[in-house]
């Protein structure tokens, strides 16, 4: 249900404080009683439970009353003007208020990646956001959101960011306007490849906010610039202490490798070894970060990101069919317990030939040959390397 | 009587008491059983010619019979427990269905009409199997079950029934005899909104008592060097426990006098103390710390503090405890609202629900919304690194969620070609599926082969108003829907076993209703002659001897005054 949907359910104009809100509610509840009309009932309910948790948010500095206020006064010559005329709103009541510029905290909770800040920001805002959120921070929003899972919130971003742009455009230009976004959000990603971008275009087009992240996160795995970065950052942020904890010297500073496929080698040694001792690295005391759900998915995502983006450093080594690499994995119940086919399956996602032939090889190494498990295991691993062979000649 | 001629009851079906009430020219009232009283005790029992006696007549029977006595069965709701009297098994659920059919009888006489539809309470805090099992019961009862309400609910509307055009945020506290509920509400321009609940399944007047048996059992053995017997003997201590609670609650000592109570050993001995508030106060610390969790579960669900209301209502004849209130007076401040008689308050309220349900012009501008008392979700598998973990508890409606409503949550498969799926379906609030309780599961099979994360399930909850839930699940890309049907749970009856339960009611003997009160004035002519001794003895056995001969002629014109009489003797001895 987007905003003014819920409004509409409710009855009332968008700028109404708390109070008015429920009291519309409690109104409309009269008329759809629980008991009569149960889904006239919940559509009530998730209008108000929506209009409500917007206003809960009062961390912009705006007041509700000086919009409400605003609103009601204009009110009665809003209706004659034209459906598609911004909304009215108080002028400038940040300053009023002894707030920051609403827009330049918008912009700061985006930079530093807070999206939940940012997006409450905004909702506190309404249409006098329109102003100082342009389409592409709102596009970045809802995309963010949208990648690090939180799906209601990015539902919410996305009818914000919708009504924003029915307030400005006419729908006609509705395709135009998506376009552009695709555009500007492609600009600011360079190491993507063209027929990368050209999926994920088709996916903005189509407005399928599911497929968007599941394809920009494909085809990242291709970029080449972006990897190189994020290797440089991983080991800059990770190695002196890793190495601490081995007991080793600290490596030579990093130069960008001469051979790409050496730097694959030395990057998946220490990712290998990143990974191995990350349990004895990260306490539970080291991650001083709030231990929200959100927060935890969203880091997680990024990791997965980072990872994908050390496997590769070239595109030439694509397998040729990651589906038939993936239609021979074996199957968990085939394997021994404790088979770490999670990892196999990762390696595949990242479609590296490098990154899946080093994972196999060190999966295999770890197998014992002179156990009936661990030569089950390996024979069970045939098809898959056949298929390796086969698609990374 | 209403616009579609309907008739629905409400009831109270209580730990220790069962009323039902009607909404009767705009306000609730209860209907009287067979002896004219409110109150129906929710006892069951099963006298020597083998016939089933339900009501105070089985209560009284309880200290001198309590091997072929059930009482408190509500607490076995949902669960495998079976209670045996005479050589017959029963579940709760029977049980329950045995009180429920007698108030129904006594309904139908006082309404002059068949009566087989009923809105039934049940504490907030009773589960999907609680609510099921309850259900079932008013099945075997002949009773169609319009609403499932919950208990503090049901108070609620009958508070807002009286206060509908005020605007106050209240407490409703409701201590009854097995169950305790605290529900936070708001009662604004005619809606009553409930805002948070909370409860304890297991803290309840019946508990209270039971911490008073166990100071007497433990006098009573440093007393006389040996334990009551086991079966009489101990159900005369806890219902002289139980009369020093009530005596309690309007003095500040009661005396404990048992004569002859049979010992452990054989024999038998006097026992005679008495308890004084503080020795009470003292047994029940434990009991009256329980309370306070929900209390302050139920305030942080709603965001409020014990000062952000207007009143508190006290619901349940526990709440007539002078320990409790204080202890209540001292965290929410002197607002204790107790203008309802505490142990009908419930059963006045599932009237006005019920009065609801029929579209009574007396309550037609009231609405009530309730909310889910628990958090419902699905198992899933979790990824850790490069390890799955399972049994992780995924919520997909969240307590509070104000019902009815439908809930969706997405699932992707874990494993590539995986085909099928093992929909669990968990009630609780840990994250953890082995510590919540396990409502149903099923398969959903046919799922297409495709690489691990590629299908996805979305299994959708609806909860409806009555506190029951219903589950699906579709596979997108297929469409393929299947439907969650909570049957094979243990301790809960199948529709079969509800039929059967219902055919094997109707082949119980029962006492012939109009004989109850004769049956009922000797039973508890009985359980007080054990107490007396002498002169007062033999008295009370004069008149049980008149009744009884009375009886034997079938004359009306002498059973009745000789029933009278003994009432009256049993009250002037008491």
């Amino acid at each position: 249900m987007s905003v003014d949907e819920a409004l509409r359910t409710l009855g009332i104009e968008r700028g109404l404080d708390a109070a008015a809100v429920r009291s519309a509610y409690l109104r409309q509840v009269k008329l759809h009683k629980p008991e009569s009309d149960p889904g006239g009932f919940q559509r009530v309910r998730e209008a108000y439970e929506l209009l409500r948790d917007l206003g809960s948010d009062v961390s912009f500095g705006f007041s509700t009353e000086v919009a409400a206020a605003a609103v009601s006064e204009e009110s009665t010559d809003r209706s004659r003007t034209a459906p598609d005329a911004p909304e009215p709103f108080a002028p400038n009541p940040g300053v009023e208020l002894g707030a920051a510029d609403p827009g330049e905290a918008f912009f700061w909770a985006l930079n530093a990646e807070d999206w939940e800040r940012a997006l409450s920001l905004w909702m506190r805002a309404g249409a006098r956001a329109d102003d100082v959120v342009s389409d592409h921070e709102a596009w970045t929003l809802t995309f963010s959101l949208e990648a690090a899972g939180d799906a209601d919130r990015a539902e919410i971003a996305y009818a914000l960011w919708r009504a924003s742009c029915d307030r400005k455009f006419d729908a006609r230009s509705a395709q135009a306007i998506l376009r552009r976004m695709a555009e500007e959000y492609f600009s600011r990603r360079p190491y993507l490849t063209a027929d990368a971008r050209q999926m994920i275009a088709g996916a903005i087009v189509d407005q399928d906010w599911n497929e968007v992240p599941s394809r920009v996160m494909r085809y990242r795995a291709t970029a080449g610039a972006e990897a190189r970065a994020s290797m440089n950052r991983v080991i800059g942020s990770s190695t002196p202490a890793l190495l601490a904890v081995l007991g080793l010297k600290p490596p030579p500073p990093w130069d960008p490798p001469a051979k790409p496929h050496l730097s694959i080698a030395f990057a998946s040694f220490v990712l290998l070894i990143f990974l191995r001792a990350l349990p004895h690295i990260v306490g539970p005391s080291s991650e001083p970060e709030r231990p929200s759900a959100w927060s935890e998915q969203h880091r997680a995502l990024r990791d997965d990101i980072e990872r994908a983006s050390l496997a590769t450093s070239s595109s030439g080594h694509r397998p040729r069919d990651v589906g038939s690499l993936q239609n021979t994995l074996p199957f968990d119940g085939d394997l021994p317990l404790g088979f770490p086919l999670g990892r196999l399956r990762l390696a595949v996602a990242h479609e590296s030939c490098t990154f899946i032939a080093a994972t196999l090889a060190d999966i295999e190494q770890d197998l014992d040959r002179r156990t009936v498990e661990g030569a089950r295991a390996r024979f069970q691993l045939d098809p898959f390397r056949s298929a390796l062979r086969r698609e990374c000649p | 009587m209403t616009k579609t001629g309907r008739r629905i009851i409400g009831i109270d079906l209580g730990t220790t008491f069962s009323l039902a009430a009607i909404l009767d020219g705009g306000a609730p009232r209860v209907l009287p059983n067979s002896l004219g009283e409110a109150l129906t005790p929710s006892a069951v029992s099963v006298d020597p010619s083998g016939r089933v006696l339900v009501g105070e007549a089985a209560r009284a029977r309880l200290a001198l019979d309590p091997d072929s006595t059930a009482v408190a069965f509500k607490r076995s709701m949902g669960t495998a427990d079976r209670f045996l009297l005479r050589g017959r098994s029963y579940s709760p659920e029977e049980l329950s269905a045995l009180v429920l059919r007698t108030i129904r009888e006594d309904a139908e006489v006082a309404l002059g009409g068949p009566i087989d539809e009923a809105v039934v309470t049940v504490p907030a805090y009773f589960g999907e199997l609680q609510r099921r099992a309850t259900k079932d019961a008013c099945e075997i009862a002949g009773l169609h079950v319009e609403r499932i309400v919950n208990e503090p609910t049901a108070a609620a509307l009958a508070f807002g029934l009286h206060d509908k055009d005020r605007e106050l945020r209240a407490i409703v506290l409701d201590l009854g005899g097995g169950t305790f509920d605290v529900t936070v509400l708001e009662i604004i321009q005619g809606v009553v909104e409930i805002q948070a609940t909370a409860g304890d399944a297991r803290l309840g007047g019946e508990d209270f008592t039971d911490a008073l048996r166990d100071v007497l059992l433990q006098r009573f053995q440093a007393a006389h060097g040996q334990a009551p017997s086991s079966g009489i003997g101990v159900a005369r201590v806890r219902a002289a426990a139980e009369s020093a609670k009530r005596t309690l609650t309007s003095e500040s000592r009661a005396v404990v006098r048992l004569l002859g109570v049979p010992l452990a050993g054989g024999g038998e001995v006097d026992f005679d103390t008495s308890l004084s508030a503080v020795d009470a106060q003292a047994a029940w610390r434990a009991l009256l710390g329980r309370i306070e969790v929900p209390i302050r579960r139920a305030l942080k669900d709603a965001q409020a503090t014990p000062s952000a209301f207007d009143e508190v209502l006290l619901v349940g004849g526990a709440t007539r405890m002078p320990v409790f209130r204080e202890r209540m007076q001292d965290i929410f401040g002197a607002k204790l609202r107790t203008d309802l008689p505490p142990d009908e308050a419930v059963a006045l309220g599932a009237a006005v629900q019920a009065a609801l349900k029929v579209g009574d012009a007396a309550v037609a501008d009231l609405v009530a919304t309730d909310i889910a008392p628990f958090t419902l979700g699905v198992e899933t598998v979790a990824e850790a690194g490069t390890t799955l973990v399972h049994g992780v508890f995924l919520p997909v409606l969240d307590r509070g969620t104000v019902l009815p409503a439908s809930r969706v949550r997405s699932l992707l498969t874990v494993r590539a070609h995986q085909t099928q799926v093992a929909v669990r379906v968990f009630q609780g609030e840990h994250s953890q599926c082995g510590k919540n309780q396990l409502l149903g599961e099923y398969l959903v099979k046919g799922i297409p082969r495709s690489p691990a994360g590629a299908e996805q399930i979305d299994v959708r909850y609806t909860y409806d108003l009555n506190g029951l839930l219903e589950v699906e699940s579709t596979v997108v890309s297929t469409g393929q829907t299947s439907t969650l049907v909570i049957e094979r749970t243990p301790g809960l009856l199948s529709r079969k076993q509800v039929e059967a339960a219902r055919a094997a009611m109707l082949r119980i003997k029962f006492h012939p209703r109009d004989a109850l009160p004769n049956v009922t004035a000797l039973a508890r002519a009985e359980e007080l002659h054990v107490e007396l001794l002498g002169g007062e003895r033999e008295l009370l056995a004069l008149g049980m001897q008149r009744l009884r001969l009375a009886l034997e002629s079938q004359d009306p014109a002498e059973i009745d005054p000789a029933r009278a009489a003994l009432n009256d003797l049993i009250g002037r001895l008491r």
